[in-house]
């Protein structure tokens, strides 16, 4: 014979096995959903805490390098303003200009209405980002000194920018190009000297704790410029005590086109990069922007030094 | 009423009237454009939001243009009337407020602070005051020796100053890294750039020294006879001139603190003043503190609007219209 | 009461004695001339009296009390100066410049009044400037820019005035203008005129009393006739004279003797005895 339970029974039976089943599963949803949740308070690469409530529409890229990040994250049609001389890539030439990025212009700036600008810590001028903030616009700073730390800025603004795929497929170019780099070096018998000339009349180079220096080191070449000063300038006695092996021109250094540049070089026979004709000129900003074009600058330097 | 004489009341407030427009007509102007507005015609637009906080330009006039306009006022009025002074002091109308090594004492100063990487203010600010002041205390020390000529020998003690000042500025400009350069270049040309609300009320310090001048606007005429003949006038030679070189400096000193070296204006606008209302100081003095503030803060404004590549020094600005104005002044005065 | 009175002033500077133990003394409405070779220190005795210049030692009285009792302001209202040469790169017009000469009766902030404007234009009339009030003091002549000064020295109302060589740089008929006047304006305004000369004779002619001046000392102080006497003459500046009696006036006339003409001394007439 069937029995009917009983009403305190029958709800918690129904509790058991629908309800929190049920639950269980919203709860887990819930949970999926928060890891890939929005974060309202980021930490920007120089430690300070930066409020940025939705993932921004228009922004203010204070300096050329990071414009080139923020198109190559496709964040580019939100790029509302940038600094001079933000030629890369070249949609970003258009866009309407908020000074230079050691003199931004406040005004400009806050006449684009931005949700976030973009600023880096080497470079932009402390009183204008305090200015800005101020004023109540987020300013988030990066401050890359090395490969490594390029990398790291360009996940986080991937982060805030809400383009969080397009980053990890950038990084894992750079790194991939990175990685061949580096077992081509480590094939490598011995580390040839370098001279990477940025600027003529005088000469100038670039000492350590510069991308360039770092690029040299890492392409498996010594560079001869290494040393305190950031960017030590030579006469042409101290390079021909130097004795390069190779010699990397900047290209338009000191307003000379590529022939004169190499002229120049190519009176002085004692140096061994002129002797065995390894004189390369080749285009600046690869080397001198904390861009994904970096690791492309390594790739070169690379093939050059180790041809 | 003798007309041989003209009565200096009605004359002093026409002066005042005029130049007090053209300053107002300057600050609207100033208030109203800039590198995001440039068309005149906006002024009316301004006027309208005044009041409404439409908030961009709300705060982009309110924040931003104002605090400068008013800096840009305030700079001009006293470097003009810093001018004016050191012209009589020295009785020489081509003298100009920096004569003394003001301007190459701050420099060196300046300069200094911003190679440690100090903050603009209080750092740099209270670096280049020091210096300024240094390099008074040392042009009077050199200028107090022999009795005889006390005006040529303050003057060549200023010119040897600033000579020697410009020899180290060079110096710390080759030891500087390229970024900090363009701080520098600027801060050397003229920068109103760095205009704070917050700062304007250190200019309640000017006030009181225009009105020490303005006081003083009589025996500045009797002082401009001639040492001797001001002493049998009545005038206290030496204590007048002492405040007036007292005052004018620490004024000029804390402009340029505030806004780097801004030139021209005490050399031009003076000597326009001069040639148009006349030698009398109590119209001059007034006329000054109107006219050049409303001459920097119209600089100012072509600096922030004439270039679409970011703003210009705003000592360029008063280079390019004073030193042609200046020659064809001088040209139209020969005799 | 003197006017002025100096008692054993010594003025030195830069190592050098000036004035040297010198005594005078002017009386009111006296036209008092002080002459002697160059650098025998009339200028600096002029500054001296007018406290231009600070004296080493000895005390200058003016009207009976001290010089230093005097404020810079009261010493301007008693005691004007016109002094030698013009300097001034400043296009002051005539008006403003001899209204200046009221400083002293106006405060530190103080306008002019209409009795300041008043006592200008009549300052001007008197120097017959008055047609010249909107020129620059550079648009005038020498002979103009004096009387403009004299007007501005005027209007400060003073009971001595002081003049350093105002004849200097001007042709005969000013000379005589400028000297016309300051007797007017001493008669007429009792003021004590105490004058730095260069020219003896223009001095023999309106001095009440002269002094003689050669390094820093008084040589001779007294009327022309006294001071004005061939072997002081000659003495103090150092080359034959010829000392005579002006027909006209009346006068001593001095003239110099080069020495092309000394031979020939002999032949001029004996002087007469005055």
């Amino acid at each position: 014979m069937k029995t009917t339970p009983p009403p305190q029974r029958a709800a918690w039976s129904c509790l058991c096995r629908v309800c929190l089943p049920a639950l269980a599963a919203i709860l887990l949803a819930m949970t999926l959903f928060a890891g890939q949740g929005r974060a309202e308070i980021f930490v920007d690469q120089v430690g300070r805490r930066v409020d940025i409530p939705a993932p921004p529409q228009r922004i203010v890229s204070l300096m050329p390098s990071i414009t080139e990040i923020v198109f190559a994250l496709g964040a580019g049609s939100r790029v509302k303003g940038v600094t001079l001389y933000s030629n890369e890539p070249p949609a970003a030439a258009e866009l309407p200009k908020v000074g230079s990025y050691v003199h931004p212009d406040l005004e400009k700036i806050i006449s684009l209405k931005p949700d976030l600008c973009l600023a880096a810590r080497d470079g932009n001028p402390r009183h204008i980002i305090d200015k800005i903030t101020e004023l109540g616009i987020p300013v988030y700073a990066i401050d890359p000194r090395n490969l490594a730390e390029i990398m790291e800025s360009i996940m986080l603004l991937g982060k805030v920018l809400d383009n969080e795929e397009q980053a990890r497929v950038i990084v894992r170019q750079m790194q991939s190009k990175i990685t061949a780099a580096t077992a081509r070096v480590a094939q490598a018998a011995n580390r040839p000297r370098v001279f990477f000339q940025i600027d003529a009349s005088p000469l100038v180079s670039a000492g350590s704790n510069t991308f360039i220096d770092q690029l040299i080191t890492q392409a498996g070449g010594v560079n001869l410029a290494a040393g305190p000063t950031a960017y030590p300038r030579y006469s042409w006695e101290d390079v021909l005590l130097m004795q390069p092996e190779v010699v990397i021109i900047a290209s338009m250094a000191g307003g000379y086109s590529e022939e004169e540049l190499k002229a120049a070089w190519r009176r002085w026979p004692e140096v061994p990069a002129v002797r065995n004709n390894r004189l390369y000129v080749v285009k600046a900003d690869l080397f001198d922007r904390p861009t994904p074009r970096l690791a492309d600058g390594l790739e070169l330097l690379v093939n050059i030094i180790f041809p | 009423m003798d007309q041989t004489f003209t009565r200096i009341g009605p004359r002093l407030t026409l002066i005042c009237l005029l130049l007090g427009l053209l300053l107002a007509a300057a600050l609207l102007l100033g208030a109203a454009m800039g590198s995001s507005s440039r068309n005149p015609l906006d002024v009316l637009d301004v006027l309208r939001n005044l009041m409404q906080p439409d908030s961009t330009q709300h705060t982009i006039i309110w924040k931003i243009r104002l605090p400068r306009v008013l800096l840009a006022a305030m700079a001009g009025a006293t470097l003009s009337l810093g001018g004016l002074v050191f012209q009589v002091l020295l009785r020489n109308p081509l003298a100009e407020p920096y004569i003394l090594g003001i301007s190459g004492g701050a420099a060196v100063g300046a300069i200094t602070a911003m190679l440690l990487g100090i903050s603009f203010f209080p750092g740099v600010t209270i670096s280049a005051f020091a210096g300024s002041m240094a390099t008074l205390a040392i042009v009077m020390l050199l200028a107090s020796g022999p009795q005889a000529g006390r005006k040529d020998s303050l003057l060549l003690a200023g010119v040897m100053m600033n000579a020697f000042a410009g020899a180290v500025i060079m110096f710390l400009i080759s030891m500087s890294q390229s970024s900090q350069l363009h701080h520098i270049l600027f801060w050397l040309m003229g920068d109103l750039s760095m205009a704070e609300a917050a700062r304007l009320p250190l200019f309640a310090l000017m006030l009181p020294c225009y009105l020490v001048i303005f006081i003083l606007a009589r025996p500045m005429n009797v002082l401009l006879t001639g040492r001797e003949t001001a002493a049998s006038l009545g005038v206290n030679v030496r204590k007048i001139s002492l405040i007036l070189l007292l005052t004018a400096t620490l004024m000029v000193s804390l402009v340029v603190c505030l806004s780097g070296l801004v030139g021209f204006v005490g050399l031009v606008i003076p000597h326009i003043l001069r040639l148009t209302i006349g030698p009398d100081h109590r119209l001059l003095v007034p006329a000054s503190l109107l006219g050049g503030a409303s001459y920097l803060v119209f600089c100012d404004l072509l600096a922030r609007i004439l270039s679409t590549s970011g703003e210009l020094p705003v000592g360029i600005i008063t280079a390019m219209i004073g030193a042609p104005l200046f020659i064809f002044l001088l040209w139209r005065s020969r005799p | 009461m003197k006017a002025v009175s100096a008692d054993r002033i010594s003025l030195s500077y830069g190592g050098k004695q000036v004035l040297d133990n010198l005594s005078l003394t002017i009386s009111r409405e006296e036209f008092f001339i002080i002459i002697g070779p160059n650098g025998a220190g009339k200028s600096t005795l002029l500054k001296a009296l007018t406290a231009t210049e600070k004296i080493n030692a000895g005390s200058i009285n003016l009207f009976g009390r001290p010089q230093a009792d005097y404020s810079r302001r009261e010493l301007a209202r008693l005691a004007a100066l016109v002094p030698q040469g013009m300097e001034s790169n400043f296009p002051f017009r005539v008006a403003d410049t001899v209204l200046m000469g009221r400083s002293p009766h106006l405060g530190l902030l103080g306008m002019e009044q209409e009795e300041d404007y008043r006592i200008a234009l009549e300052a001007m009339q008197a120097t017959d400037t008055a047609q010249l009030a909107d020129r620059t003091l550079d648009q005038l002549s020498g002979g103009e820019r004096q009387r403009v000064i004299i007007a501005r020295a005027i209007c400060q109302q003073p009971a001595i005035l002081f003049l350093d060589e105002p004849t200097a740089a001007l042709d005969l008929a000013h000379q005589i203008r400028i000297m016309d006047l300051l007797e007017t304006l001493r008669r007429e305004r009792k003021i004590a005129i105490c004058m730095v000369s260069h020219d003896i004779n223009l001095a023999a002619m309106y001095a009440d009393r002269l002094l003689l001046l050669k390094n820093g000392r008084v040589v001779a102080t007294g009327n022309p006739g006294q001071v004005l006497e061939e072997k002081l003459l000659e003495a103090s500046y150092g080359c034959r004279l010829l000392v005579d009696e002006n027909p006209v006036s009346g006068t001593r006339l001095v003239l110099p003797l080069p020495a092309k003409f000394t031979g020939a001394a002999e032949m001029v007439p004996a002087k007469k005895a005055l």
